[in-house]
């Protein structure tokens, strides 16, 4: 029997790529709905909504980082960080299960590219096992759509940044009036990764500034009020007016740290390391500077506005084009296998436990660049030989019921080739046909 | 309100995979079987495992040194998982903490089988057949002649061909044909599809060089863990089906690029993890009355190799797991890892003979007499005495 390949349209086109550039991927049954308005499908998708209910129920940053100062104090550090590390494992579970089953994948994929920006990684400090996911819940999801300066500034004050560095025990509140390597480590942190950037042109001289201005700016320890949250300390700041970046910046307690960081999210280099982060996790691995200048504009004309950037993402039609391919990272791979099967596990276990197994285990990102979206670092043979073995053992878990060549036009549409399509539609047995699909080369791009 | 994040087994979430196929199971059961509701599932790791990765003896003062460029971060800075104070966790097998945590782990410091060569065929053969020696001659594996004198008990083979555990076994079911992938063309079929993209034809020329194609000797990967376990786990679960599984993986063999904390070995810990997790999810209840055995025919070298990877070894550190398991602690006395402790070869020194653990599983968990154990089971072994106290009474 010939297979009759389905005819599609450039609307359809524009939706398989609305769902797979921009989103985790196609389900069976996705394709008719998204392809009555692709863009105003992703741009509904940027509404602010509330946490989304299974992660509700867990604790933000500073109690989490309370009970660590706790446990810690308390001398019950083993048991502490085995309970940690389970609970850690649970949270990334339910995490991972809200990204698949979210009608905003869209939204889902902003959340996790704010996630590597920031990148709260626990691969060389456990302690930082807490606080990987509150950082998420408490400082990006609630902030996705709102100016950079309000995310940032909920980043710089969350316990999880605060603790990047830090070696105390928090017990007792130290007397601190002197300028320290974690001022200064933070400082450097905010220049050259969270606004900047690495290739940002800034000196020393701007980094002791900047830590200095920054001064005061702490976790609570065990013995102050606000254990594990943020408290600013008069007594630690060290108040001057400070020369950063070319300004001078009036002595003014805490205000004059809230003026530098803002400061920051007006400089261009800021907007720039934004923007190609940005573009470069979403649409190419090799983008034309004027590709980045698209969302540089965006952010300029906005006054920052991560809505603006993000609405011009899914809108610029430069953003669309055909030729750009992203290499599907394991989080694409792990997400959209579980689509095209339509494959609901009812835990997030093996959605964490197949993260780890293609080598992109959730609490452990590397430092400090986070996760590499090059399709060179993906694609070592070591790691594709991996990945094609977890592929090929997904195609038993089949939640469609559709014949293997039907799955493949539910889950690609017109991205999948006419031969892929008729191997596919040839192959001995389903599973064989699934595992061609899911093997595929237009499988593993989006 | 906290999440709390000591799950049961009962708040695994039960629910099998959408559509998973469903095992055709012949009408036949051995009552002997049916009755005790005990089941034991042995997980074999083919090509040699790196105990000292999976489960690192990070209290020894020689770790770090003798392990060298594969000595893990020590938890004080993300990498072991730390379990007792002595020894710990690949932190890439993290889905095996919880059965430690809930006291269903026992560690076994360094176990071995009577083979001390090098050759994984031969080590195979003495690991399964449960002789004293390399067999000369046909053979049966052990988890047959157990399962006879369990009255031809059903036994299960985790694989659409018989393992070699199970050899000579009256009354093995084995998995569906469509269990996992069984094509064997389907490497030639994918290379067509990739002939216009140069990386992806590299890489699969590799995967097919390196003969990791799927049925080589018909042991799947790693990666089939969790649909075979799946099944497995479903079938132990019937009221009447089968109480003794044998399941097999392959790849474990790491003579170079092996890497650490992460990697090649890594992943596949996780895929480990993965499959025992799945076993205890699909089980559910029945998992209070499992045990899950992981074995391999050696273990490799304390020291890495010039190629970064490990060569064959001796004893390996290894795992029980399970609702039946009275633990959670570590048996075994460990051997040390200086240099005058290893093996000629460089390998760990066994405390303890996998027979003897296993004659103290069939007998305390399955309830298989002494005389049966010594004599037919695993002939020739008065130098193992059965291992008591493994088993929760």
């Amino acid at each position: 029997m010939v297979l009759n390949y389905p005819v599609y349209e450039e609307v359809d086109i524009r939706a398989a790529q609305a769902a797979t550039r921009f989103g985790y991927g196609l389900e069976p049954g996705d394709l008719p709905r998204i392809r009555t308005d692709p863009m105003r499908w992703l741009l509904a998708q940027l509404e602010q909504t509330p946490l989304p209910k299974p992660l509700a129920g867990f604790s933000n940053g500073p109690t989490l980082m309370r009970k660590q100062m706790e446990a810690e104090h308390a001398g019950t550090l083993r048991r502490y960080r085995q309970e940690a590390l389970q609970t850690a494992m649970y949270e990334a579970g339910q995490h991972a299960l809200v990204t698949l089953t979210s009608p905003a994948p869209y939204r889902e994929r902003l959340v996790r590219f704010w996630k590597n920006f920031f990148n709260i990684t626990a691969v060389h400090n456990p302690r930082m096992v807490p606080l990987v996911y509150a950082f998420e819940r408490d400082v990006i999801r609630p902030n996705l759509t709102a100016s950079f300066y309000e995310m940032l500034m909920a980043a710089v004050q969350h316990p999880a940044v605060q603790l990047l560095f830090e070696d105390t025990t928090y017990v007792e509140t130290p007397s601190r009036n002197q300028r320290n390597d974690a001022d200064l480590s933070l400082a450097r942190t905010i220049l050259g990764r969270y606004t900047l950037g690495p290739e940002g042109d800034f000196t020393d001289k701007d980094v002791e500034a900047l830590a200095d201005i920054l001064s005061g700016w702490s976790i609570g320890h065990l013995d102050t009020k606000n254990p594990g949250g943020f408290v600013y300390r008069a007594d630690w700041h060290r108040g001057r007016d400070r020369w950063l970046l070319g300004r001078i910046f009036p002595e003014s307690g805490m205000l004059t740290g809230e003026a530098a960081i803002e400061h920051l999210t007006h400089k261009p280099q800021t907007a720039w390391n934004i923007a190609a982060q940005m573009v470069r996790y979403f649409i190419t691995d090799d983008p034309a500077p004027a590709l980045i200048g698209i969302l540089v504009n965006a952010y300029a004309n906005s006054g920052g506005s991560l809505y603006a950037m993000s609405r011009e993402l899914a809108t610029h039609s430069a953003m669309w084009w055909g030729e750009h391919r992203k290499f599907k990272t394991p989080e694409d791979l792990v997400f959209s296998t579980h689509k095209a099967l339509q494959h609901r596990p009812a835990s997030g276990q093996p959605l964490v436990n197949a993260l780890e197994m293609l080598g992109q285990p959730q609490l452990r990102p590397p430092d400090p660049g986070g996760w590499p979206q090059a399709e060179s670092y993906w694609s070592s043979p070591a790691l594709l030989n991996d990945r094609l073995g977890w592929l090929m053992a997904q195609a038993p878990f089949d939640g469609t019921g559709l014949p293997p060549h039907q799955q493949a036009f539910g889950a690609l549409g017109p991205l999948v080739s006419e031969r892929s399509a008729r191997f596919i539609y040839t192959a001995p047995d389903p599973v064989a046909g699934r595992a061609l699909l899911l093997s595929s080369p237009e499988f593993q791009q989006r | 309100m906290t999440q709390n994040h000591q799950t049961t087994r009962r708040s695994f979430l039960v629910g099998s995979a959408a559509g998973a196929a469903t095992l055709m199971l012949p009408g036949r059961f051995a009552l002997a079987a049916a009755e005790t509701g005990k089941r034991l599932i042995v997980l074999n790791l083919r090509g040699g495992l790196d105990g000292l990765a999976l489960f690192p003896p990070h209290g020894d003062k020689h770790y770090r040194k003798q392990r060298g460029a594969l000595a893990l971060p020590p938890a004080s800075r993300s990498g072991i998982i730390d379990l007792d104070g002595f020894v710990g966790l690949h932190p890439s097998a993290s889905a095996l903490l919880p059965f430690w945590a809930r006291d269903e782990m026992i560690v076994l410091s360094a176990v071995a089988s009577p083979y001390e060569g090098r050759e994984h065929e031969a080590g195979q053969a003495v690991l399964n057949s449960g002789l004293a020696s390399s067999p000369d001659g046909p053979w049966s594996g052990w988890m047959a002649r157990a399962a006879d004198t369990m009255g031809k008990a059903e036994t299960l083979a985790g694989a659409t061909a018989v393992p070699d555990m199970l050899k000579g076994s009256a009354n093995t079911t084995r998995l569906p044909q469509d269990a996992y992938l069984n094509d064997p063309g389907f490497f030639v079929r994918l290379r067509t599809l990739y002939k216009s993209n140069p990386a992806m034809m590299g890489a699969l020329s590799h995967i097919m060089d390196r003969k990791e194609a799927r049925h080589r000797d018909n042991v799947p990967p790693a990666w089939d863990l969790r649909p075979i376990c799946h099944h497995v786990a479903s079938a132990l679960k019937q009221d009447n089906g089968p109480r003794l599984a044998a399941i097999e993986c392959d790849g474990w063999d790491m003579p170079q690029d092996q890497d650490g904390v992460t990697g090649p070995l890594a992943r596949r810990f996780a895929a480990l993890g993965d499959g025992i997790a799945t076993l205890a999810q699909v089980l559910d209840r029945h998992w209070d009355n499992t045990i899950v055995l992981v074995v391999s025919e050696f273990g490799r070298s304390v020291k890495p190799n010039d190629r970064l990877g490990t060569d064959t070894g001796r004893a390996y550190t290894t795992c029980m797991v399970g609702g039946a398991v009275a633990g959670s602690r570590v048996v075994g006395g460990w051997p040390g890892l200086a240099d005058a402790q290893l093996t000629d070869s460089g390998g760990l020194a066994p405390t303890t003979g996998m027979r003897a653990v296993l004659k103290g599983l069939l007998a305390d968990h399955l309830g298989i007499g002494a005389k049966a154990l010594n004599t037919v089971v695993f002939p020739d072994s008065a130098n193992a005495p059965a291992i008591s106290g493994l088993v929760r009474r």
